[in-house]
Formats: structure tokens, C-alpha cells, sequence
């Protein structure tokens, strides 16, 4: 009991020095404190990305690939990826689900679409087909998905249907209020699509209304016209598509397109091998949306790696000092434990006084450095997110929907702050202790008289 | 029965050519008084650290109560067996003087149920008042550092004393009192009092007196 109020008594007696000790531990606490949070937050960003996007998979280039045989002389050999592989590699094991997407550009005589016969009023745009020989220019657009779960347009609620239900069975399909209006169907109405060339030699698509759905969504081109309003859009099952094509038409109506889900984000590495391996090209690969990846990801990344490169720089510069303090102070340590063996002080007595001194230090500095932590994590966090979100938003990227996240000074936080002030303890107290189980204590006094 | 007894003590600093203790053989009693007289450098500083277990002979051995120092623990001896008065006093600088008195007596294990007052009464009976009591050691003159250093060797009550100069620092009549103290201890508390001097007033209070040349411990 004595040896600890020794010890306090001590700390009162070296005040100078202590406060100094105090005041590098607390800092180096501190910034340990707020770096773990800063890398609590930005883990959550990434964390949260990746449960939103990260396993949501593309088909896309191989820039890097590209690159080297471009390098390699010559040209890039980018072939096209045929349907039946990326619907192939929907079987994989990895994968939770897949959404197979078709999207038809075509025409109904009998019907009307919005903004048709607005492109007239675009014509700077050459790439409406509308000009061209021997074709009409479309009306609508019919989409075909292997499953209606998967529609985000739907599920986000910008899409609703309002009455009648979703598609199930082929030759099914949804059309919008709008569309639905204009051209005064009702659900069971039947009807009838074909493709955009005037001399078409096969039979119309002939689908049944199943549901009428709202429609809030915009248009993404840019430019008006019946192609790209979204009101045009009719929503089949991609079976329908794939049998109009394979037994009606008997010809190449569309491209399938392919949106691949991991059953976990951390799988992409072997859903790619498997790819490869299963045919496809080497200048392809799959990939999560590399745009907003780099908006969000990246920057959480490196601001995650720059607090840890500061925090090791505290760490090891506040060591640094610590050590260098105890060495200045060994003199008088050195004295103090020679004065005290010499009183028939045991070393194990000794030691634990100087421990003492030292936890009692660290304690008080880890209570404070954690109190500042904590009043600092939550703003210190929502500065970082909306830093992240600004960052995202201003480049036209992808909204993440980051829940604000609520951060209390973490059990987890705790632990390790206080870990790493029990070594801060050590180092602070080991100089000393060395030069105890060392010498005599005639050889301690005698160095100093 | 001698209280201690040093056997073939021979001591070498590190790195040092010649011994500056050479197989010293002497036995020393409780009830006495001893002066241990000899130049400076001769070595009186040493075979006093070796005595009281601060530090260990080259080779020869040193018995307290029969016991070999080699197979006992030093700490113990030191805290309970023996008081030393250092020549540089080795006080706790920062502590106040009572602060000094009360740690060692705790590190002594003292029974003394009122230890403050107890040093209160060690540091009146050594001439240190009440005020200077409780003043940091850093602030006081060498003169009361040293009654400091006395009182702190008796504190624990041990049955021997040893004193490298006590009353170098102090003046004559300090010096008188401070000598009548130890002769006390020795003559009507059977304590065994060891005490280095140069000065022939101090000796002339020992019972028996020694002198250390050339390495070597004999009666003068
Ligand atoms: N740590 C040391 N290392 C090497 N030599 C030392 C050491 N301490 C003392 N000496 C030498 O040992 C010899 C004896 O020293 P010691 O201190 O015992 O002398 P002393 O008789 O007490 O002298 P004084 O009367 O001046 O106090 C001296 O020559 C001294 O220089
Ligand atoms: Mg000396």
C-alpha cells in the first residue's frame, strides 16, 4: 500500500516532468483515439459500398489487358461476347442471382407513343434511326427480364404498379398510365409489336396487359423522343423475348445484357477465374461499377491509409520522445532507485513503484484522450461521410445510401486504445526498470556521488 | 558472539589493477563502538557498502548473526539488520524529510503504530524541528541532510549502525551531540556502531579504534 502512495506522492514530487510525460501519452492517445475512429468510419463507407454495389458484377473491357496487346503491336482483339456465354456464366456457384436483360427498339402500327413524332424537333441528333430508309422509327421499347425481383426501378419504389400485377407468365407485360391513356388500353388488352423495318416478313409480338404501372423515372438521354421516354417502356419476361426471337422472327432482335449478384463482394476474384475458364475472353472481365467505386472506395481507402500513416508517425515519434525523456531522467531515476534499494527496497517493490507511477499516468491520459474521443467521433465521422458524400455526388456518381453512421466510442475502440497506452506504460517505465535489475544499488549511488 | 564478521574480504573496482581491500579478516561486538580512521581513498567508503550488503567483496565472505550475507537476502538485511548513514546521504531529494523517515520505515516493515510521530521524535532527538520536518530535503543545508540521514539509520531500530562520516558536515557541538547519540546506542542499547572518521575528537568516543592502509584493517 505504501509502494502506491509512494508512487502518487512521486508524481507530485516530479511534476515538471510528469506533465510533459502526460502530455506527449495524451496526445499520442488522442490522436490514436480519432485515427480509430476515422478508420471505424471509413471501413463502414467501404462496408456499406460493398453491401450495396460490391456485389452487383459486369461485364465489361479489360482496359489493362487491352493496353498490353496494343503495346504489343497492332490491335486489341475484342471480339463479341455471345449471349450464350454470359447466360452461361449465370450458372456460377458464386453467384446469388443474375438478371438477363433484353432491350427490343420497336414499333406498333396500332399504337402511339409519347413524344412520337418529336424527333423531328431534335434533328441536330443524328442517331435517331428515324431518318432511315426502309425502317420506322420506334414507338416503344420492350424489355425482357428474366425476373421481375431485380427491377430497380420498381423496388425503389420510382415504379409502382397501379393496378392489374406484375407480369408472371410469358407474353405477359406491364405498360405505364401514361401509355396505357394515350392509347386507351385496359389490362387483358392484347397487343401487338413488331420490329422497326417496314418490310417485316415475320409476325408481330403479341402481348397480353397484365398490369398497368405509375411511372415517376426520367429521361436519361437527353434528347425527346418516343425511344427515350420511359412512359414508352413495356416490360416483358425475357422467356417471351427469347422465344419471339428463336421461333418467330428466326433472326437477331437483340443483345442480351447480363447483371450478375454475388452470393459475397469478397468472390470476385474466383467468379472471374471461372469466367475465363469457361470461355470468356481475356480482354473481358467482370467488375463491380468501377465509376462509382472510385467515387466512394478509393477515397475512404486512402483517407483510411493516410490516418494510419499518421497515427503510426505519432506513435513512433511520441515513443521516440518518451524514451528520450527517460533517458534524460535516468540521473535522477537512477538515484531514486539506488536510494531506495539501499533502504532494503526489494527490486519487485521497486519495479511495481515505477509501474504504478506509469499506469497511474496512462490512466488518467486514457480517460482523458477517450473523452476526446468521444466528444470528437461523431463530428469528426459526419465530417468524413459527407466529405465522401459531396465528393460522390458532385462527380454525377452513384448516391450511396449511407445511413448516418452512429458512432459511439466503440467497445472495440476502447480496447485498443488502452492497449496501446499499456505499452506507452512499458516503454515509459522500461528504462528504468532495465538499470534495476542490473545493478547493485552501491554501483547505482556510487555513479552519481 | 560476534555480531559481524568479515572473512578474507578482498574487493576490486571493474577495471581497476590493484586491490582496494586485501583479505581483511575482523570480527565486531554489540555494546561497541568502532572508528574506522585512514586517508581519504583508502577504501573506508568500500568496506562499509560491503558491510552493509550494498555491494558485494571480490571474494571473502561477510556473516551477520552467523549467517552468510552470500545465502540470506541483502534486501532484508539492509531494511531490518542494519542502518546505514551514507557519506553523501542519499536522501529521497524530492521528499520532504519525514517523508524520507516514514519510507523507510515502511520498506523496514516497522511494527511502530504512530510511524509519523515516531519520526517526529527521531528528527527532534537529531536536532531537526518541526517546520524543517516537513521542507524537501532539495531545500536543506548539508548539516541537517546528514541529522536527516542519522535519523533515517535509526529509524528501524537495527543492531547495527554504520556511518561514513556523519559529522563531516556538522559543527562542533552537532557534532558532540551526534556522537553522544551513537556512543548511547552502543553502550546502553547493546548496538554494534561502526563509524569512519578523520577527525581524532570523533574517535576518541569509540571504544575501539581502527585504521585502514594499504588494504588492510588492523587495531590501532
Ligand atoms: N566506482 C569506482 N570505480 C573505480 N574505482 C573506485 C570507485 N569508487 C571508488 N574507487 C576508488 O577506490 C578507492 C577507495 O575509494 P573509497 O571511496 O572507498 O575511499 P574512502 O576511503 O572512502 O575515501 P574518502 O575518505 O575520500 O571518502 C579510491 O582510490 C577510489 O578512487
Ligand atoms: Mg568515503
Amino acid at each position: 500500500m505504501y509502494i502506491l502512495k509512494n508512487s502518487i506522492k512521486n508524481l507530485f514530487r516530479n511534476k515538471g516532468r510528469n506533465i510533459i510525460v502526460a502530455i506527449i501519452i495524451l496526445s499520442m492517445l488522442t490522436f490514436t483515439a480519432i485515427s480509430m475512429i476515422i478508420r471505424n468510419t471509413t471501413d463502414n463507407v467501404i462496408k456499406s459500398y460493398k453491401e450495396q454495389f460490391g456485389s452487383e458484377i459486369y461485364l465489361r473491357y479489360d482496359e489493362t489487358k487491352i493496353k498490353e496487346d496494343e503495346k504489343n503491336g497492332g490491335w486489341a482483339d475484342i471480339p463479341e461476347i455471345s449471349d450464350d456465354i454470359k447466360i452461361k456464366l449465370a450458372n456460377s456457384e458464386y453467384l446469388k442471382e443474375t438478371m438477363i436483360s433484353v432491350i427490343f427498339p420497336s414499333y406498333a402500327k396500332d399504337l402511339k407513343g409519347l413524344d412520337q413524332g418529336k424527333t423531328e424537333s431534335n434533328s441536330n441528333i443524328g442517331t435517331a434511326p428515324s431518318g432511315m430508309e426502309g425502317y420506322y422509327e420506334p414507338n416503344l421499347t420492350v424489355y425482357g427480364y428474366n425476373t421481375p425481383d431485380l427491377l430497380k426501378d420498381f423496388k425503389e419504389g420510382k415504379r409502382k404498379i397501379t393496378s392489374g400485377k406484375m407480369f408472371t407468365n410469358n407474353d405477359e407485360c406491364v405498360v405505364s398510365e401514361d401509355f396505357a391513356k394515350l392509347n386507351n388500353l385496359k389490362l387483358g388488352d392484347k397487343i401487338n409489336i413488331s420490329d422497326t423495318t417496314k418490310s417485316s416478313e415475320f409476325p408481330p409480338l403479341k402481348l397480353t396487359i397484365a398490369g398497368i404501372y405509375f411511372d415517376s423515372t426520367e429521361n436519361k438521354y437527353g434528347y425527346i423522343s418516343a425511344t427515350t421516354n420511359p412512359r414508352n417502356d413495356i416490360i416483358t419476361t425475357y422467356e417471351t423475348m427469347k422465344k419471339y426471337q428463336e421461333n418467330v422472327a428466326k433472326k437477331n432482335l437483340y443483345t442480351v445484357s447480363t447483371t450478375y449478384y454475388l452470393k459475397n463482394p469478397d468472390m470476385l476474384k474466383q467468379f472471374n477465374k471461372e469466367a475465363h475458364e469457361k470461355g470468356l475472353h481475356k480482354n473481358y472481365m467482370m467488375s463491380t461499377d468501377e465509376l462509382s467505386y472510385n467515387k466512394i472506395v478509393k477515397p475512404a481507402e486512402s483517407l483510411a491509409k493516410v490516418s494510419n500513416i499518421f497515427l503510426i508517425s505519432v506513435l513512433i515519434i511520441g515513443s521516440i520522445i518518451l524514451i528520450l525523456l527517460s533517458i534524460l531522467s535516468i540521473r535522477e531515476r537512477k538515484y531514486e532507485i539506488g536510494v531506495l534499494r539501499a533502504m532494503g527496497m526489494k527490486k519487485g517493490k521497486v519495479v511495481r513503484g515505477i509501474l504504478y507511477e506509469s499506469l497511474i499516468t496512462i490512466s488518467v491520459c486514457l480517460v482523458i484522450g477517450l473523452s476526446i474521443g468521444a466528444i470528437t467521433a461523431q463530428p469528426i465521422s459526419d465530417i468524413i461521410t459527407q466529405n465522401q458524400q459531396d465528393q460522390n455526388s458532385s462527380f454525377g456518381g452513384i448516391q450511396v445510401n449511407q445511413e448516418k453512421i452512429n458512432l459511439s466510442m466503440s467497445y472495440k475502440t476502447v480496447i485498443d486504445v488502452s492497449i496501446i497506452a499499456l505499452l506507452l506504460a512499458i516503454i515509459s517505465s522500461s528504462v528504468g526498470v532495465l538499470y534495476i535489475l542490473r545493478y547493485e544499488p552501491m554501483k547505482i549511488l556510487s555513479d552519481r556521488n | 558472539m560476534s555480531i559481524l564478521k568479515l572473512s578474507n574480504i578482498s574487493y576490486q573496482y571493474d577495471g581497476a589493477n590493484t586491490k582496494v581491500l586485501k583479505n581483511i579478516n575482523f570480527n565486531f561486538n554489540q555494546g561497541k563502538l568502532y572508528t574506522i580512521m585512514g586517508k581519504s581513498g583508502s577504501g573506508k567508503t568500500t568496506l562499509l557498502s560491503i558491510i552493509s550488503g550494498l555491494d558485494l567483496a571480490t571474494s571473502g565472505e561477510v556473516f551477520w548473526n552467523e549467517k552468510n550475507l552470500k545465502n540470506i537476502s541483502r534486501d532484508d538485511y539492509r531494511g531490518k539488520g542494519i542502518g546505514v548513514i551514507f557519506q553523501g546521504y542519499n536522501l529521497l531529494t524530492n521528499a520532504t524529510a519525514l517523508e524520507n523517515i516514514i519510507l523507510s520505515m515502511n520498506i523496514s516493515e516497522s511494527k511502530e503504530i504512530d510511524k509519523k510521530q515516531y519520526a517526529l521524535d527521531l528528527l527532534k532527538i537529531v536536532g531537526i524541528n518541526r517546520e524543517t520536518s516537513d521542507r524537501k530535503i532539495l531545500k536543506l543545508s548539508g548539516g541537517e541532510q546528514q541529522r536527516i540521514g542519522i535519523a533515517r539509520a535509526l529509524s528501524h531500530n537495527p543492531d547495527i549502525i554504520i556511518a561514513d562520516e556523519p559529522t563531516g558536515n556538522l559543527d562542533f557541538d552537532t557534532e558532540e551531540n551526534i556522537m553522544e547519540i551513537l556512543k548511547n546506542l552502543a553502550h546502553n542499547q547493546n548496538k554494534c556502531v561502526i563509524v569512519v572518521t578523520h577527525s581524532k575528537n570523533v574517535s576518541k568516543y569509540a571504544d575501539e579504534v581502527l585504521g585502514l592502509t594499504l588494504g588492510n584493517l588492523t587495531k590501532i
